[in-house]
């Protein structure tokens, strides 16, 4: 191990490599910021070209662009309420009312602040449990995957503020959207209307630029100026985002320890993660009002849990080639093309390409992440306060343009606008888009892993109780739907 | 009063600039289908067969970028154009169960310079139970180059069993489930071999969404036993995380027996393969030319080089034999499976 570690160590820090990684990460970043497009279409564009490189030096690039693609998710999500990727959704909830209340810069450092950390704290976890890493990937079977997805989805008592009823409606209609398309353990197709194009259902991805893009910039044009409310002044700065994530370390790690987690599971990915820790902030902060009307500790968990997610989907997809998300389709496929065989020989007589992995992953999160992030991401807070006559129909193209890029489907379009309609109502009559956003980004998930353990067992619950995991987390879901309830009695 | 007209007036300027910038986009979207209708000039495909290609060609691939199918396009379109001198773009169209893909094709003019990546069984099998608005079998095979046969991977718990027992306990009734990608090419070959003339027994599917997934519940012992690629399970049968028991095909990649050596009919009519397909009313001397430069591509240094390095299984499939076996499934799939009884 140690020798690998040192092989690792000699290949990463070499001016070539180092070059890569700084390449990798920026064009991320772009990307990552830019509404609609995401890493993995831009991964996919750099991996025909990466045939010039050596296998390692190609894997290395390919993760450094998903890393910084992770992170500058988080920058639209700031500054105009799109999430560059669906990592950075939850960012947006608390992130953006900053920018418009002239915290932009704060909000900005917050996120590349936690974001170093949360990336530190999981590599730190992959570097300790490498040797036992296949161990943990079968730990977690189908109807675990099941419970993890149903915790998720039990944290809608805890999100939907004011009324439950409300929150259980719009969770639900969350649930709904997934089921449109071919189901995913049967040739059933649902709600198609004979159409090809909804075989594979609506996108996620199309579904959170309607919900962020279009609702807000719907809403902001019938205002005047920019993003920045008129009568606000710029006035947050980097020492405040950097002194208020320093002063937080128990949520830091919380939000990064969730990250790994849950980046780690087969199908569930940054998405879930950030807003499992963003729920999970909220439950925990016992001052729930304060969340989506700027609070500080929302941006933190949101921005510390999807960064560690990018070292925790590593974890599936290095030791068994699967991947949680369409960039580590796209990292699998850079192996593939480079002969390199993911799986258990990564952990043993490859072990050296999986560290120098790791380090080009720690280098990002401890320089770039900081350097980038603070000195020159956070500039772009001057950005809120551009009028937004040219900000609304920039934003509309951007998202159209990128969704269909993906795709290449008019049918992403098509939800882009309903949802964006959809979430502009959604806000005007109170119903939590947290909670919408549960259902769809847990729904398929959930529906996969329980019919799967049905299928299993014979048709038989008795699976769901069958490993001390599975009881765990059943207590947990018991736990966080009274959790309100609990509350009001402490009270 | 004044405030909420000029919100009003605010609101109505704002969504006009939207709108002007949809227009816009949408005009320089436009429709694929639409722009290739009318002519070929913006791909430069000249009337005169002579200098056939002579503007860029087009892989329509199936599948996601990363995907299997997508990493051996990657890697065989430059080759393809290096041999015929254009340069070839390749175009995700993920989805639809493998057909948006052919179904895109299907719509764009027959000229030769779109060109679908078949993947055999999958799509005349999903073609076969979806009944897409589009004929596939108005499609010609040009040729294939990747093919592979199946391996059954059971869990550590029965390494020491030899087929005949795994296949005894699936007939007995101790084992039922067995892993699969839903839908795929070796969920098709499974149901072949349910059939009285090979195991004579019944598999309780069990779908996952890869090869590496079921492979994994496999070794955590969720499932006893899994049908999976011969590439997808090498490298976990190699670090000893499941035990292979037999395959359909001759192999390299396995010291176990094929299905033929434990006394069952041949199997190799089921193995899953690839390879390159347009419209048949596409010229025939267009045909001829794509034809030739995908033996030359498939069979070319670099290719195999990669090939050899990467351990993808890549070998050319002459156009007439592959072309025969991709139009041999829509006869024979339907009289080997029950495609009603198998999408149910």
């Amino acid at each position: 191990m140690y020798g690998a570690f040192t092989e690792a160590v000699q290949f990463v820090l070499t001016v070539e490599t180092l070059l890569w990684i700084l390449a990798g990460f920026c064009f991320g970043v772009m990307l990552g910021a830019t509404p609609g497009v995401g890493t993995a279409v831009g991964m996919a564009l750099v991996l025909p070209l990466t045939v010039f490189l050596d296998g390692t030096t190609a894997i290395i690039l390919l993760t450094c662009i998903y890393m910084g693609g992770m992170y500058g998710g988080s920058v639209s999500a700031i500054l105009i309420n799109v999430p560059g990727t669906a990592g950075s959704a939850a960012t947006t909830f608390d992130g953006y009312p900053m920018s418009r209340n002239g915290q932009a810069v704060t909000a900005l450092s917050i996120s590349a602040a936690s974001s170093a950390f949360g990336g530190i704290i999981s590599i730190i976890v992959l570097f300790l449990i490498t040797p036992f890493i296949i161990e943990f990937v079968l730990l977690f079977n189908s109807p675990d995957l099941f419970l993890v997805a149903l915790l998720g989805l039990a944290m809608i008592t805890v999100v939907a503020r004011g009324s439950i009823v409300k929150g259980l409606t719009i969770g639900m209609f969350g649930l709904l959207f997934t089921t449109v398309g071919v189901s995913p353990n049967a040739p059933d197709v649902r709600y198609n209307f004979g159409s090809l194009a909804l075989y594979d259902g609506l996108d996620i991805v199309a579904a959170l630029l309607g919900l962020f893009a279009i609702s807000e910039m719907i809403k902001l044009a019938a205002e005047r100026g920019g993003i920045a409310k008129t009568t606000t002044e710029l006035s947050g700065s980097i020492t405040e985002g950097i002194r208020f994530t320093i002063t937080h370390p128990r949520a830091v790690v919380k939000s990064s320890f969730i990250g790994t987690i849950i980046g780690a599971l087969p199908g569930a990915g940054s998405s879930m993660a950030n807003f499992v820790s963003y729920s999970e902030a909220m439950r925990s902060s016992g001052m729930a009002n304060t969340f989506g009307s700027g609070d500080e500790r929302g941006v933190l968990a949101s921005e510390a849990s999807n960064n560690s997610a990018v070292g925790g989907s590593l974890i599936p997809t290095l030791s068994f080639g699967i991947p949680g998300s369409a960039s580590t389709a796209i990292l699998l496929g850079g192996f593939l093309m480079h002969g390199l065989n993911p799986g258990p020989s990564l952990f043993g007589s490859n072990l050296d390409i999986t560290f120098s992995i790791y380090l080009a992953v720690a280098i990002g999160v401890i320089v770039l992440i900081p350097v980038i992030g603070l000195l020159v991401i956070t500039q772009l807070g001057h950005l809120t306060k551009i009028n937004t006559d040219y900000i609304i129909p920039l934003i509309v193209v951007l998202s159209i343009t990128g969704i269909y890029t993906v795709n290449i489907s008019w049918v992403d379009v098509l939800t882009v606008f309903l949802l964006g309609i959809g979430g502009y109502f959604m806000r005007k009559y109170d119903f939590s888009i947290v909670a919408f956003l549960l259902g769809v980004i847990l729904g398929r998930m959930a529906e996969e892993n329980l019919f799967r353990s049905l299928q299993v067992s014979g048709g038989s619950y008795d699976i769901f109780v069958e490993s001390p995991l599975s009881i765990v987390l059943i207590i947990m879901i018991f736990l966080i739907v009274l959790s309100p309830y609990l509350m009001k009695l402490r009270e | 009063m004044t405030a909420t007209n000029t919100n009003r007036r605010a609101f109505t300027k704002k969504l006009a600039l939207g709108g002007v910038g949809i227009s816009l986009l949408a005009g320089c979207l436009g429709d694929d289908d639409e722009a290739t209708d009318d002519g070929s000039d913006d791909t430069g495909n000249g009337e005169d067969d002579e200098t056939f290609p002579d503007g860029q060609l087009t892989l329509v691939v199936p599948g996601g970028a990363g995907g299997g199918t997508d990493t051996y396009a990657r890697e065989l379109g430059p080759a393809l154009g290096g041999v015929l001198d254009v340069p070839v773009e390749i175009d995700n169209r993920p989805g639809g169960n493998q057909l948006i893909g052919p179904g895109h094709v299907a719509g764009q003019e027959a000229d030769g310079y779109t060109i679908a990546v078949f993947n055999l069984p999958a799509v005349p099998a999903g073609w076969l139970i979806e009944e897409p608005d589009f004929d596939l079998q108005a499609f010609e095979g040009l040729g294939g180059f990747a093919g592979e046969g199946a391996v059954m991977v059971v869990n550590n718990d029965y390494a020491d069993w030899d087929p005949e027992d795994v296949l005894d306990a699936y007939r007995t009734g101790e084992f039922s489930n067995i892993g699969v990608v839903h839908l795929g090419s070796f969920h098709m070959m499974g149901a072949v071999l349910e059939s009285e003339e090979y195991f004579d027994t019944e598999f309780e599917w069990i779908g996952y969404p890869d090869a590496a997934e079921h492979n994994r519940a496999v070794a955590s012992g969720e499932i006893p036993a899994a049908f999976s690629s011969e590439a997808g399970a090498s490298e976990l049968v190699e670090e000893g995380e499941v035990t292979a028991m037999f395959t359909t095909n001759e192999t390299d990649l396995y010291d176990v027996p094929t299905i033929e050596e434990l006394g069952y009919p041949s199997a190799d009519f089921i193995s899953q393969s690839r390879g390159f397909a347009v419209l048949e009313d596409v010229p025939d001397d267009r045909k001829d030319t794509l034809a030739e430069a995908i033996d030359d591509a498939v069979n070319s240094d670099g290719v195999q080089d990669w090939a050899e390095a990467s351990g993808q299984n890549v070998h050319y499939t002459p156009r007439e034999e592959f072309n025969d076996n991709f139009h041999t499934i829509f006869d024979e799939l339907p009289e080997l499976i029950d495609l009603d009884e198998f999408a149910e």
